[in-house]
Parts: C-alpha cells; structure tokens; sequence
C-alpha cells in the first residue's frame, strides 16, 4: 500500500452513523506500511487458526470454513509456508467422509468440524458411521481448496466418493441442497458444488443442463440474481452465478455477450457500487461485497468499469490495525469472513496486483493454487492415459 | 451478510433448567445418569479449536451420546432446545429435533411458538426459518395467515431482511395468499420509497400471481406504469422505482411505449441531473435504435444515437461520475452498433477499451 493511502481519510457510509462507528473511525486514519500491514493480518490469522472465544461458538459446525478464510487470506499475502501444513492437512483429511458398507456414497464428502463425536481416523469413522453424519458441499469446497492451497496432492481424497456425494445432493430443479441433514437449497450450494467438481476436474456425476437452467431461472428483472427463482437480486448469488456458469463452461453461451440478459446483469453491477459496494440498491456498502461484486465483474472481464479508489478507499476504511483485519463496515469489529472477502475482492479485480497473489475470481482461490490444481488435473491425465 | 449468524455472539437464555434459580450440568442431572458423554474426538493441537464454556460442552456432550444412540424420547427434545439456544446455527441438531418431533407426532402448534420465538431473536439464520416452513406444512388447519404475521413483524423492525421475503414467498405460493400482497408492497412502499425488497415483492407477485401464464398482461403493464411513474415523479432519484419501470417493458421493450418518453422529457426541465431519468432516457433511445422502431418526425437513427451518446457523456461527466468508466463503456458500444456523434472527451477521461 503506497504512502498516499496512509493518511485516508476514514470512510463514512450511507446511513445515519453510530457514535462508537465514528470514534473508531477516526482512530483508523493511520494506515500501516505493507510489510506491517501483512504482519498484522498474519497475525490476525494464526490466531483465527489457534483458538477462537466462546462467543465464537456459533461457529462450531462451520471451523473448516474459518480455517478456510484464515489460510486464504494468508495465502494471498504469500505466508502460508509459516503454517504448520501438514498439521492442517491432516486435520481436513479427518474430517473426510468415507463410503463403507454402513454407508452410501450419498452421505461422502468432508464435514465442517467433528462435532458429532466422529473419530479422528476417517476409517475407523467409516466403519463405525453416526446417524446424523453427512458431507456439507461448503465444507467440501473449503476442504479441497485448503488441500491446494496448502500444496496437498489430493490423492487421499477419495475422488468417487466425494463426486458422488455431491451429485447424490442435486435437486429435481437443478439446485443443490447443503447436505443431507441440512437441507436448505439455493445458488450457495450450486455455486459449492461446481467449485468442487472444478477442483477434481469432474463434470460428469452431476447434471449440468439442468444447473444452468436453475441459475438462469434466478435472474431478475433488475439483472442481478436472487437465492432461488423470486428472490430479490443479491449480491453473493449474483457471484454464485456467474462464477457457477463460468466453471461449467456456459457462461457465454447461456448468458451471450451481446444479449440483453447480459448487459442488464452488467449495469446491475456497476450500480452497486456507493465508494465501496453493496449487495442490493440502498444497502449500505458493506467490505464483503467487495468480493462478491468485484470478483462478478472480474469473472466477466469487465473489472475496469468501476471506480477503483473510491473502493479501495473504502475497504481500507475497513481495516482495523488494532484488530488485524477487516470488518463488514468502517468503525466495526474485524471478522474472518470480511478480512478475506475484502482482500480477496481487491485480488480478484487485480487492484494490489503488487502485494497480493492474484485470485482467479470463479474459483475463489489463488492463482498460485489454481496452478497447481491444473498440475494435478495433467497428472491425473497423463496416468490415466499411461494405462 | 449471508454469513451473518455465524458471528453473533452466543445467545444467553432462560432453559430448561431443573434446579430452582441456576443452571444444572447435564452430567449432574440424575434423569440422565443412564448416557455416557460423547465428547468429539480431537487432539490439543487440533486446528482452529474454539474455547467452548463449560455449559456448551456439556449440553453437545449429552447431546452427540444421543444422536448416536438416535434416541427419540421427550428429554432427547428438551435437549435439542436447550442446544439450538446455544448455537442456533447447529443444522443437524435441527434434523434431529424434526426426527424426534416425527418420531413422537410432536405438538405442531407448540412447536410454532417456539420457532417464532427463536426466528425474532436470531433473525438472519438460515436453520431456523427452514424448520418453521417445515412445521407450518404439518400444522393441521393452517392457512399460512400467521406466516404473513410473522414475516410482517420481522420486516417491520428490518424491512429488507431477505429471510423474511423468501420465507413471505414461500407462503404466498404454499397457501395462495396473492390477493392482499400487492397491498402489503404499496405499503412498504408508501413507508420507504427505496425499500428494494417491496419493488422487488410487487414484481413477484404481479409476474407470479397468475400461475404459469405471465401476469404482466398489457392492462397490468398499463396500470403499472402509472404507479410506478407517480412515485417516480414524487421521488426521481430512485434506483429501485426505475428498475420496476423497466421490468415491466423488458418483454416488449421500452420504446413500445411512447409514454415513457413524454414522461421523461417532462421530468428532465427540473430534474436534469438525475443519473437514473437521464439513463433511461438513454435506454429508451437505444431499444429504439436496437429494434429499429419507427422514429418521430425529424428523427433520424444518426439524431436519435446522438441524442443516446450526448445522455450517457453527461452521465459520465456530471450526473454519475463513479461510474465514468462503466458509461463511457456504454456509449462506445452504442456508437460502435448505431453511429452518431460522440461528444468531446474532457482531458484524463480515458475511454476504456472495449474487448
């Protein structure tokens, strides 16, 4: 971050201000040089990954996903080898969900955390299954992409397994629920299983035609997409769109350059945009929204539309020095979620270009990592084509 | 955020509680000296471990002993309460308490209570409203009135909570309760101009309402027009109104409706400056220009792209300027179809490249 942006001023947002939001803010002027700035985020993260405070307890079901924004953010600031790897490795790897004879393929795929009382050992696990245990498909995304960020080989995932519990979880409409005791659907979980299939370069289990008619049924009259058909356009299932037709390969041809449909979606993301962005018209800018806008936009091509210092303004509005991260609005507490949303946004729209890794936006994960997943998809050809 | 309920912090509640005044643990419960504690399985070096209190390691110990067991009894449900008060976000301690309630053909109106309660003190969580959907269908003799209640009372304390929209859909299809939501919008409306959400409702409900045929026939879109041309003329610069118009017209495409024109040209001699009237101004010009439809007298397409390009350099330059780049884009794609003039860039407005 240069010196020019040491001295912004603190971002104000569109609704009326709380007296705590403003103390903080103007407390936040100073912003730190880049190697402080990344000692703090760091340190901000290895924290995240050690311990979390009882009011973080709601969490519980999710930590894969935490540990997921902490290892990301710090992946983009290229410091993971001061993880211990093999450690978290190994603890995604426990969290795998593995087919037996007490259970289908339908439930396989990774958990977010072992609170259900499963064993450590995935294969003792398998046979010994739980009633209520079943794979999340976030959990699934956030599990594989750990993996790679992490340099992991994936060969103790159980690729079958996996692919088959995500495609056990589509639904007649071509939605996705969460898990099979967590049965809410909407564009989230599309969005999680294209990203996993993506990751294990497979397509073939799940029924793509009948995804890209769902999320197309999800556009709006405004442009944006909505959670499910009906739903107001929303910033995050606009991401999970776009980023969902892209990986499987129909973005161009189910949303055409030069159609209508896509020229609305265009203008519709553009307008999100305050100083920082937003996720619905008169929604205050909110720092997560940076991804989830900003990434849309970079996953069409057109990250030069918007107002690059107004956003970057904001979001380092965000940053707290004394937290070590990003929070949701300037003046807020910092949170896992905003801390990597935030700088992932400004990856992914190739906005600090010179301090962050780059992120490849429908992927949700480092180009330094997407290389590496592409090694292994050549690997898995090779040997497949050598026998 | 979607991911809001994950961070609020733990909510603090009266439970069930046996002892007169505090809390007693599970494990010193004597009704529950029959069930071992299961606690999870891992190591002190376990990534990102969380520092539960006692009262929440104990309410998951008892409560993981029983789901492996899959006990379906009463206490088994006083326990599911006790830990979706603990951490609400908990969706297969939700699973289980639905297979219980199934298991013991559990008090559907009870249950109502008790979700209502917990949906207004955790109101962006996803668990909580699935499970109200899921006891509302089983509820005998419900007509889906008090799924609008309750939708209502949410909105009314944050009107676009999108949980309480989808979840007020959700019922407005199960139960058929179209008549009075058009009503609902107006009021919303009428309370908050640039309440997205409500826009967003009446579009629902006016595409909707009529089943598989759209119900945008050519008398709604008539009558629709007027209604969202008046608030438009009481309050110009709003995104949400302006979008509604367009929604109306995009099968038929603006410039089939001549109004809209005569409107916006009214509007434009005090409200120059609106990003949204000069934008879609420049919309209408351009359906003119994309279907080429039949111009007014002394318009040409070469006038009428002129006039497109002249809106959106203004929008760039004066009315909208945090979205320069993203007009200019527009104007050069439009000039690159259709011709006409383009104005005179001013110097260090860079036309972004188009691909």
């Amino acid at each position: 971050l240069t010196s020019q942006m040491s001295n912004i001023s603190a971002g104000d947002s569109s609704s009326s201000d709380d007296e705590g939001r403003s103390r903080r803010c103007r407390q936040q002027q100073q912003l730190p040089d880049m190697e402080k700035f990344s000692a703090q985020l760091t340190k901000y993260c290895r924290r995240v990954l050690t311990c979390l405070p009882s009011h973080c307890s709601g969490y519980d079901q999710n930590r894969l996903v935490f540990a997921w924004f902490a290892i990301s953010t710090m992946d983009m600031l290229d410091r993971t080898q001061e993880l211990n790897r093999q450690e978290i490795i190994d603890w995604v790897y426990s969290l795998q969900i593995l087919p037996s004879s007490g259970r289908p393929v339908a439930n396989c795929g990774f958990r977010g955390a072992p609170l259900l009382g499963s064993p450590a050992d995935p294969h003792l696990d398998a046979e010994n299954p739980l009633p209520y245990d079943a794979s999340h498909l976030t959990m699934v995304f956030a599990g594989l992409g750990i993996l790679l960020m992490l340099g992991d080989d994936l060969q103790r995932v159980d690729r079958d397994a996996v692919l088959s519990g995500v495609a056990a979880l589509q639904t007649p409409a071509g939605c996705f629920t969460a898990g099979k005791f967590a049965p809410e659907s909407d564009l989230r979980f599309v969005f999680s299983a294209c990203v996993s299939c993506y990751y294990l370069n497979d397509f073939t289990k799940i029924d793509v035609d009948r995804s890209v008619a769902f999320l197309l049924a999800c556009q709006t009259y405004e442009g944006g997409f909505g959670q499910r058909p009906g739903s107001e356009a929303h910033g995050g299932s606009t991401f999970c769109a776009i980023a969902s037709l892209k990986l499987l390969g129909r973005l161009d041809s189910a949303l055409p350059a030069d159609s209508r449909q896509r020229s609305r979606l265009l203008r519709w993301l553009c307008q999100r945009q305050h100083r920082g962005f937003h996720g619905r018209p008169y929604k205050d800018d909110d720092s997560c929204y940076t991804f989830w806008i900003g990434a849309s936009l970079a996953a069409l091509g057109r990250a030069n539309l918007i107002d690059r210092s107004a956003l970057v303004e904001f979001v380092f509005s965000c940053y707290s020095g004394m937290d070590g991260g990003f929070s949701k609005y300037p003046g807020d507490s910092a949170d896992p979620l905003h801390t990597y949303l935030a700088l992932a946004g400004l990856a992914a729209l190739r906005l600090e270009d010179e301090r962050l890794e780059p992120i490849r936006p429908e992927a949700n994960i480092t180009e330094r990592a997407h290389l590496h997943m592409l090694a292994l998809h050549r690997a898995a050809a090779a040997s497949a084509a050598s026998h | 955020c979607q991911s809001q309920h994950l961070i609020e912090p733990v909510a603090a509640a009266a439970m069930s509680a046996t002892a007169a005044g505090g809390w007693v643990l599970y494990r010193d419960r004597p009704d529950w000296a029959d069930v071992t504690p299961l606690k999870q399985d891992e190591s002190e070096r376990t990534v990102l471990r969380i520092a539960y209190t006692e009262k929440f390691s104990d309410v998951h110990d008892y409560l993981r002993a029983c789901m492996r067991a899959d006990e379906r009894s009463q206490r088994a449900l006083a326990l599911t309460a006790d830990a979706i008060e603990l951490n609400p976000a908990n969706y297969t301690t939700w699973s289980y308490r639905r297979a219980i309630l199934a298991s013991l053909d559990g008090d559907m109106e009870a249950e109502m209570k008790l979700v209502r309660g917990i949906i207004l003190r955790n109101q962006k969580n996803y668990q909580v409203w699935y499970h109200r959907r899921w006891v509302a269908t089983r509820l005998s003799g419900a007509d889906g009135t008090s799924e609008l209640e309750l939708t209502g009372e949410v909105l009314t304390e944050d009107s676009k909570n999108y949980h309480a929209w989808e979840h007020r859909q959700w019922a407005i299809r199960h139960f058929n309760l179209w008549e009075r939501e058009l009503a609902y919008t107006e009021l919303l409306i009428g309370t908050d101009v640039r309440n997205n959400s409500a826009w967003h409702q009446r579009h629902f409900v006016l595409a909707n309402r009529n089943g598989e045929a759209s119900g945008l026939t050519p008398d709604v879109v008539a009558a629709e027009t007027e209604f969202a041309l008046n608030w438009i003329g009481q309050c110009p610069n709003n995104e949400s109104a302006w979008s509604f118009l367009r929604g109306l017209h995009l099968d038929t495409g603006l410039a089939d409706c001549p109004r809209l024109l005569q409107f916006c040209r009214e509007l434009l001699a005090t409200e120059a400056g609106c990003p949204h009237l000069l934008a879609f101004l420049a919309d209408y010009r351009a359906d003119q220009l994309d279907r080429r439809c039949p111009l007014a007298e002394g318009e040409t397409r070469e006038s009428v792209a002129t006039e497109a390009l002249r809106l959106l350099h203004l929008l760039a330059t004066k009315a909208d300027r945090i979205r320069r780049r993203y007009w200019l884009f527009v104007a050069g794609d439009l000039h690159a179809r259709h011709g006409g003039q383009m104005p005179e860039l001013q110097e260090g407005l860079v036309q972004p490249e188009l691909d």
